[in-house]
């Protein structure tokens, strides 16, 4: 079957791959038929992520239609027909995390667990597509998809409807909508998102669906800019506008209650000399990330406020304010999302069309051309926002 | 997809051969089923242990790139004795110009195309650069690779090594040049 691979720093090809087997009685085998290029995916394919091998397939955002499950699985409830997005992450439903909720450390599904604990500290849930910290797992940017712990993982949707209204059930809507949520979001709060890609989209959709009295999108990409507007955020341009002191101004001069980081390790800025400050920190492997927008969120974020951060980081970054986290009080949240945990609410708040997920789509395009997208998307061409990939 | 189908049992029947990826992973037979991911254990310092599997679902990995990327840490080491040591680099090969010449015309230029590669390995570009490069240092060294030089014993290895680099950036290029990413 057809796949894309990473075969290198920024070196994606669609080749072919083995076909998926059925390698354990939990398992279920998914024929793909809508998959996502992620922005996290973007980390991957510039090598900043590490455990990534030559020859690994790619993605985290898929969906489709089973096709071979399991004894186990059956038993579950699934069976060869059945309409199933899959989440980023797998959940075996049973250890302690899931038990509690925090599906996304799943102390089961990371074949890797060592590995993990050995970078985290903790095991991790097992993710597709995703580095060999996270399991190794095959991604779902592919014709064919494995599902191991397929009846506790997969998320089943109506056999009706555009794939479209639900693909995004995957990973990115329950990560804005997670990311809002664990703001606990007030009504008198001014909420402001840092970066306004498609997982910042839907934070901002969903801080206001949670009821947050006024959202502020900061980003420097007009149409990406025009898009949160349309949700119904007030824009704060950070090409024409210092970000610290406008979002003083916007706020009586506290700043926002609640900061969310939806931008992650390749933030760029916030001027071009401490840009490449942490452009070369980075290439001498003195730090991993680039956490311009976390070190603003903390900056700006009124005492005794919330910073949530859905954006991903993998490793070590400098020059944090923890003075200023400490001395203002402020509480971190963060984390890979939960999908499991929201996913039901939001199936139901998108069949009830409170939600619609399609907006931030721009470009739909074959599995083959997946390469040449993920190069549109990074690069911010073409008005890109979300490429949906069809095997 | 001629594997996938409904069937009963047939995930014990079927067995595919696992693709390995790390070192060692042809023990991984002995002790797994076929139809599993390939795994290893390695030994860590202080006696832990630590397991690793990957997918069997994997593209046979490409040289090219990590080829060409390791072509890009070498030029930035060179680039780093030629900016930084150019008066080295004139007692090792018995060269006589200016140094900063030196700097410029290997140092530099060794530096930018290792940093070219380094942050982007498929830059089919840099690597034909890098071949031109070859070219005029081909040129170099053969003026240096004769009698009159009391160097000329390192002349004659650094073009021997230069050669046999040169034939690394071409098939590199080449192959880099006509990669196939996308699929119709």
């Amino acid at each position: 079957m057809k796949a894309i691979c990473w075969q290198g720093k920024k070196d994606l090809r669609c080749e072919e791959v083995p076909d998926p087997i059925i390698e354990d009685p939990k398992d279920a085998i998914i024929r793909v038929t809508s998959t996502c290029i992620c922005g996290s995916d973007l980390h991957l394919m510039n090598g900043l992520v590490p455990t990534m091998c030559v020859g690994d397939v790619m993605g985290h955002e898929a969906m489709g239609e089973v096709v071979e499950v399991g004894p186990q699985a059956r038993a579950g409830g699934l069976k060869v027909g059945d309409r199933v997005v899959v989440p980023f992450q797998m959940t075996c439903g049973e250890c302690e995390q899931c038990q509690a909720g925090n599906f996304s450390v799943c102390q089961t599904t990371n074949r890797n667990s060592d590995l993990a604990k050995a970078f985290f500290g903790d095991t991790t849930a097992g993710l597709f597509g995703y580095s060999h910290i996270t399991g190794g797992y095959a991604g779902g940017q592919a014709e064919y998809l494995r599902v191991p712990f397929a009846a506790t993982t997969l998320i089943k949707v109506p056999v009706t409807g555009e794939d479209e209204k639900y693909l995004f059930l995957s990973d990115i809507l329950p990560t804005g909508w997670q990311a809002a949520a664990f703001a606990d979001i007030q009504p008198t709060d001014t909420v402001a998102v840092w970066g306004c890609g498609p997982v910042g989209l839907f934070t901002i959709q969903s801080a206001l669906i949670q009821g947050a009295k006024r959202v502020i999108a900061i980003d420097d990409v007009p149409e990406r800019l025009a898009m949160a507007a349309g949700l119904g955020a007030e824009v704060l341009d950070r090409s024409q506008a210092k970000v610290l002191p406008t979002l003083k101004d916007m706020t009586d001069g506290h700043g926002p209650e609640k900061c969310i980081d939806a931008v992650g390790l390749e933030a760029h800025g916030p001027t071009p000399l401490l840009g490449l400050i942490d452009k070369v920190q980075t290439g001498l492997k003195l730090e991993t990330e680039r956490p311009v927008a976390l070190r603003e969120a903390i900056m700006a974020c009124k005492a005794a406020g919330t910073v949530s951060v859905p954006g991903v980081y993998g490793g070590l970054a400098n020059m944090i304010p923890l003075g200023a986290m400490m001395n203002k009080g402020l509480t971190i949240r963060t984390g890979q999302t939960h999908v499991r945990r929201w996913s039901d609410d939001l199936l139901r708040r998108i069949d009830e069309g409170q939600i619609d997920p399609t907006f931030l789509i721009t470009h739909t395009v074959p599995l083959g051309r997946g390469p040449e997208m993920y190069k549109t998307f990074r690069d911010k061409q073409d008005g890109c926002v979300k490429v949906v990939l069809k095997p | 997809m001629s594997s996938v189908h409904n069937s009963d049992g047939a995930w014990r029947r079927r067995a595919d051969k696992a693709v390995s990826l790390f070192k060692g992973a042809r023990s991984f037979a002995a002790g797994e089923p076929a139809d599993r991911a390939p795994t290893t254990t390695f030994r860590l310092p202080g006696g832990g242990r630590m397991r690793l599997s990957t997918d069997r679902v994997r593209a046979k990995p490409a040289l090219s790139p990590q080829v060409s990327f390791m072509l890009g840490q070498n030029a930035i080491g060179l680039g780093v004795w030629g900016l930084f040591f150019p008066n080295g680099v004139h007692r090792f090969l018995g060269l006589t110009g200016s140094p900063q010449t030196t700097q410029l015309l290997f140092g530099a230029r060794e530096m930018v195309t290792g940093i070219g590669l380094f942050s982007d390995p498929t830059r089919s570009g840099v690597l034909w650069a890098r071949v031109a490069g070859d070219v005029f240092d081909i040129a170099v060294l053969s003026t240096l690779n004769r009698r009159s030089n009391p160097q000329q014993s390192n002349a004659r290895l650094a073009l021997g090594v230069v050669l046999a680099v040169t034939a690394l950036d071409v098939i590199t290029a080449t192959r880099m040049t006509n990669v196939k990413r996308n699929r119709a």
